[in-house]
């Protein structure tokens, strides 16, 4: 009765022939890096998202360290980020030689709080970072507001943002520039890591590539052909997968809705579109019921257990951290189940149905 | 066991398939266990040695500088005047003195750190680029503590994307580029971060792909 969190076995053998007569082009051409299939797919991309330029690179990673590089963020300067997000957001900081400003994020959006950047601002703010988590975008039109008033760059981490939208604009090109990852258990996941930079902006773009592209400048991060020939094929795929994950996420929101106040199922966004990367609940006794799903054979994932500004790397010596008690009961709570195109609505029911023993039993 | 030269075969792209059919079948993509078999091939074959696999060559001089303390405001001799050198000497803000080196089939580097205070274990160690995997007969040689090896397309070893080694005698070095390189995690709890780590990780069809095909033979 065993649930993996993702799986992408289903997918791969359906895109499999296709897939071979892509490595086979690959393997003629003799470029393993940075060649047609990753140029292919930054085509691809900037045309779904409306991007004017996209830069593939080898990791979401790396895409937001080339994104601050070429934003000029360095020594001395402050990145207001949220505290409830990956570690990747505020290391990426601290690689430039900044200092991440850690802020608290909304309950339901789980996205920074825009009273809460305004407080964080200072005169040495060089950029705003908001992160788009789980399912939905941060409050957008406050963050590009409080950005534009205050003449502080807006740079995204919309790595798990492929297909959302506010306003009709695509996650990532509200401010400067923003980034998507293709890790492995995205919404649009290679298999293995894969990133990309998206702009509207000529001369960012082109600052971007040399980054990208220029052993010399420390940053350069090519795209493995293998990584792009992958996400290439699965790229047909994205819309009925979104829509798939969409109607997962209703069957889990019918199965547990019952259970609340003890678990919470995700809130659907005050705008913009819901695409369920993660589809995250907050739980009562959240480790005790990690440990019974998995004697069943689920798998979960804790997204995430400590905010960011208590990390032991993290100190007053590296950052600044504004009160973040809305991070913390969350890092306390929350808890993705398993999400992905090819579940079947009985691997949901089968979670859910665990998931109501669980409550019942205690 | 040594890795002799190959060239690339029909039997490279059967392999490059199976590994990922085998890869989307495990769920297994980035840092599991064919890169941990293939960090133990590569040590095997030049003992002596801990390997840690890593995304690519600068990636991984990068983690290795960085576990070795050396940041803003360090003065390193550094035999060469590679893209990859400078670049990274660059992004950490470290001065070198760079020289180009006497041809050779095998590019190397001396990074030392050139007087002053700082770490004593850092003092005088020896980091060399490589674009093969050392064995033990090569390592004598080489009179290195840590080297870097490319793995990637353009090196002796093709590999099918960007992907490097480190290699080294300092097992404390070691252990911090095993965190380094995964986001600072120690690789028992999730989401943990003791060092501000980077992501600078060999996926495990670079790793599968490099164990089909490197030639591995006997002794």
């Amino acid at each position: 009765m065993s649930v993996a969190f993702y799986s992408a076995a289903a997918s791969l053998r359906r895109c499999a022939d296709p897939l071979a007569a892509r490595l086979r082009e690959m393997a003629q051409d003799g470029r393993f890096v940075d060649g047609p299939l990753a140029a292919r797919l930054e085509q691809e991309i900037a045309r779904r998202t409306g991007a004017a330029h996209a830069i593939a690179v080898n990791s979401g990673t790396d895409a937001l360290q080339i994104m601050l590089a070429a934003q000029g963020v360095g020594p001395g300067d402050e990145v207001i980020v949220p505290a409830y997000t990956f570690f990747a957001t505020a290391s990426t900081v601290a690689h430039v030689g900044a200092t991440p400003v850690f802020v608290d994020v909304l309950p339901g959006s789980y996205a920074m709080d825009p009273a809460a950047v305004e407080a964080a601002l200072s005169d040495r703010t060089a950029a705003i970072m908001p992160v788009h988590l789980f399912s939905q975008m941060a409050d957008m039109r406050a963050l590009a507001e409080i950005a534009r008033r205050h003449g502080v760059a807006l740079l995204e981490d919309s790595a798990e943002a492929m297909g959302m939208v506010l306003d009709g604009v695509h996650a990532g090109l509200w401010g400067r520039a923003g980034m998507l990852s293709f890790f492995p258990t995205k919404t649009l996941g290679a298999l293995g890591d894969a990133g990309m930079v998206v702009t509207a902006d000529d001369a960012f773009a082109a600052r971007v590539r040399e980054l990208a592209r220029d052993e010399a400048t420390g940053f350069a991060s090519p795209m493995d052909e293998v990584q792009a020939a992958v996400l290439l094929e699965r790229l047909d795929a994205l819309d009925g997968d979104i829509r798939t994950r969409g109607e997962l996420a209703a069957r889990y929101d019918d199965g547990l809705r019952a259970l609340a106040p003890r678990v919470r199922v995700p809130q659907p966004p005050r705008d913009g579109n819901q695409v369920f990367y993660v589809y995250l609940i907050e739980c009562d006794a959240r480790d005790e019921l990690v440990l019974h799903l998995r004697e069943y054979g689920i798998e979960t994932e804790v997204y995430y257990p400590r905010p960011l500004n208590e990390q032991p790397c993290f100190t007053t010596a590296n950052s600044r951290s504004l009160p973040t008690p809305t991070a913390r009961h969350l890092s306390g709570r929350a808890l993705g189940l398993p999400m992905y195109a090819d579940l079947s609505p009985a691997d949901v029911d089968t979670v859910c149905a665990a998931i109501t023993r669980f409550y019942e039993e205690h | 066991m040594t890795i002799a030269p190959r060239r690339e075969t029909a039997a490279d792209q059967r392999a490059l398939l199976a590994t990922l059919t085998e890869v989307a079948a495990t769920g297994e993509f980035i840092l599991r266990s064919r890169c941990t078999e293939l960090e133990r091939r590569l040590g095997d074959a030049c003992a002596g040695t801990t390997v840690r696999v890593a995304a690519a060559p600068s990636a991984a001089l990068l983690l290795v500088l960085t576990a070795l303390g050396h940041g803003a405001g360090d003065h390193i001799t550094a035999e060469s005047g590679s893209d990859t050198v400078r670049g990274v000497l660059s992004r950490l803000s470290v001065t070198a003195r760079c020289y180009e080196p006497d041809p050779s089939p095998t590019v190397v580097s001396d990074l030392r750190r050139a007087g002053g205070a700082g770490d004593a274990a850092a003092h005088g160690h020896r980091v060399v680029l490589l674009d093969r995997p050392p064995t033990t007969p090569d390592w004598a040689a080489l009179r290195a503590t840590t080297a870097v090896v490319d793995l990637g397309p353009a090196s002796h070893a093709r590999g099918i994307g960007a992907a490097a080694a480190v290699f080294t005698t300092d097992a404390r070095l070691a252990e911090r580029v095993r965190m380094l390189r995964n986001h600072g995690q120690d690789g028992v709890t999730r989401f943990l971060h003791h060092a501000v780590g980077f992501n600078s990780r060999m996926d495990e069809i670079a790793a599968g792909y490099l164990l089909a095909t490197l030639p591995w033979t006997a002794p």
